[in-house]
């Protein structure tokens, strides 16, 4: 008799632990946003410009190089970080300013944010400056869009047309 | 569990939307709502501290066995059984300085001695027969002394004395640290004690309780079988009763009388039942012989001062 207890409460035992992992395997649900509310996106990877122009190099400086060294224009490849600043309905949402990529800072900033925003009719503005922070914002987009609960609205760069794309 | 219930694909995904709700896998995807919660800055701190935890694992302190086994030089001659039965191989033999006439002495490294106390089992000087009031082993536990395991003994049998009346046998059940919970025994013709392990007991011990009718019967109980928790516990312990192994339980005593039981802390039905069995078969038995009573011991007027090698 007490074997048969045995077996009984091992298959309980082993019952109640396939439910647990049959439970958490796809339950309870997940809201990433609350029920009343969209996203913003921005994801944007824009390179800022060189710090520094292009340079044709003198007579004197090309002689002093090496025959196989001898290059008319000398280039630094460093960029600006890039800044950008979103506003939503005129309020600021994000402003930020990412460094450029890579060992020697020449390559693209990249900017990638999620913003959980009321659903509903937003005016959605963006300005991006690549030539230092503090200058003449280099691109500007505005646009109003309607987000229902859920929605994803992109705050992006469009580099066939180059411009910044709302949408 | 798949036929009640089978794992389906979701929906297409839409990138310009978020799923009001995600049936998530929360054993595969839990970093998903962390990473929204906490941000990747925790998440990367999380990961690289259990990581980094992981990989130095290995090299962290073992935990420190502070009253590791001693060597008593007066009472060791050498005879390597606790070099050969260590099963950590922290038992070294080494050349003798001290004069004695013998070649060799004992020597252990506290840093691989667990302080199971299987080479106090393995000493020939370990033997309660001495007379002495305190006894001093050529290697001990400073922890739990071979003479404080025969005093825990001797003050069992007492009790086992006191309580038994009839024909019950008398049984002394022995208990290691890691097996079979032997406190939990709570019969009249029942006395327990407990040792670090069962290795740890001279075949000596049995000799003294048999021959010296103190007990009917011995049960030497320890670790589930193949997992003794200090390797060889078990093996060395049956090895030794079944003289197959140094020191062995000597010829005189009835081994019929002897049983063991093997098995986890929870094996307690178990125990239960081997006792039952135990004592229906020792009722059996003709009663045995014993040798002459005990003489006093003598009292130990200046204690042995071995230096530990």
């Amino acid at each position: 008799m007490g074997r048969i207890f045995d077996i009984l409460g091992q298959g309980v035992a082993y019952l109640l632990f396939a439910l647990f992992v049959g439970y958490f395997a796809n339950s309870p649900p997940y809201s990433p946003l609350e029920k009343d509310q969209a996203l913003v996106r921005l994801s944007i990877s824009y390179p800022g410009q060189r710090i520094a122009e292009c340079r044709k190099l003198s007579a004197k400086e090309l002689r002093a190089k090496a025959h196989n060294m001898r290059k008319a224009f000398d280039c630094p490849r460093e960029r600006h970080a890039v800044r950008i600043e979103v506003l939503m309905d005129g309020k600021p949402l994000y402003d930020g300013i990412v460094s450029p990529s890579g060992l020697a800072n020449d390559g693209k900033s990249l900017f990638y944010e999620n913003f959980p925003v009321p659903a509903g009719e937003h005016t959605l503005m963006a300005r991006l400056y690549d030539n230092g922070a503090n200058k003449k914002a280099g691109f500007q987009g505005e646009r109003a869009v309607q987000l229902a609960p859920g929605k994803v609205a992109i705050v992006g760069f469009d580099h066939r047309d180059h411009k910044i794309m709302i949408k | 569990m798949s036929l009640i219930k089978p794992a389906v694909s979701d929906t297409p995904a839409d990138l310009s939307i978020v799923p009001q709700e995600l049936n998530l896998d929360w054993f595969y995807a839990l970093l998903y709502p962390l990473y929204d919660k906490w941000g990747a800055g925790a998440l990367w701190m999380i990961t690289v501290g259990v990581s980094s935890f992981l990989t130095i694992l290995p090299w962290l302190p073992p935990q420190k066995i502070n009253d590791s086994a001693e060597v008593d030089n007066l009472n060791c001659n050498g005879c390597s059984r606790c070099y050969t039965d260590c099963p950590f191989g922290a038992v070294t033999m080494q050349p003798r300085t001290d004069g004695r006439p013998y070649p060799r002495i004992a020597e252990v490294n506290p840093d691989i001695c667990t302080a199971c106390g299987i080479c106090v089992g393995a000493c020939p000087t370990a033997t309660p027969f001495r007379s002495q009031d305190m006894l001093v082993t050529g290697i001990d536990l400073p922890r739990y002394r071979l003479t404080e395991l025969r005093e825990s003994t001797d003050k069992s049998l007492a009790q086992l004395k006191e309580k038994v009346s009839g024909d019950k046998p008398r049984i002394i059940v022995y208990g290691c640290d890691f097996g079979i919970d032997v406190k939990q025994i709570d019969a009249p013709n029942v006395v327990v004690t407990k040792l670090p392990c069962i290795g740890m007991l001279p075949p000596s011990f049995v000799d003294y309780i048999l021959m010296r009718g103190k007990a009917d019967g011995v049960m030497l109980t320890g670790c589930r079988e193949g997992d003794c928790f200090h390797r060889f516990g078990i093996q060395w312990t049956e090895q030794r009763m079944a003289g197959d192994r140094d020191p062995y339980l000597r010829k005189r005593v009835p081994v019929e009388r002897v049983r063991t039981c093997w098995g986890a802390v929870t094996d307690s039905k178990k125990l239960h039942q081997e006792i039952a069995e135990f004592e229906a078969h020792l009722s059996a038995l003709p009663t045995i012989e014993v040798l002459s009573p005990e003489k006093p011991r003598k009292p130990v007027a200046d204690k042995p001062k071995g230096e530990a090698a």
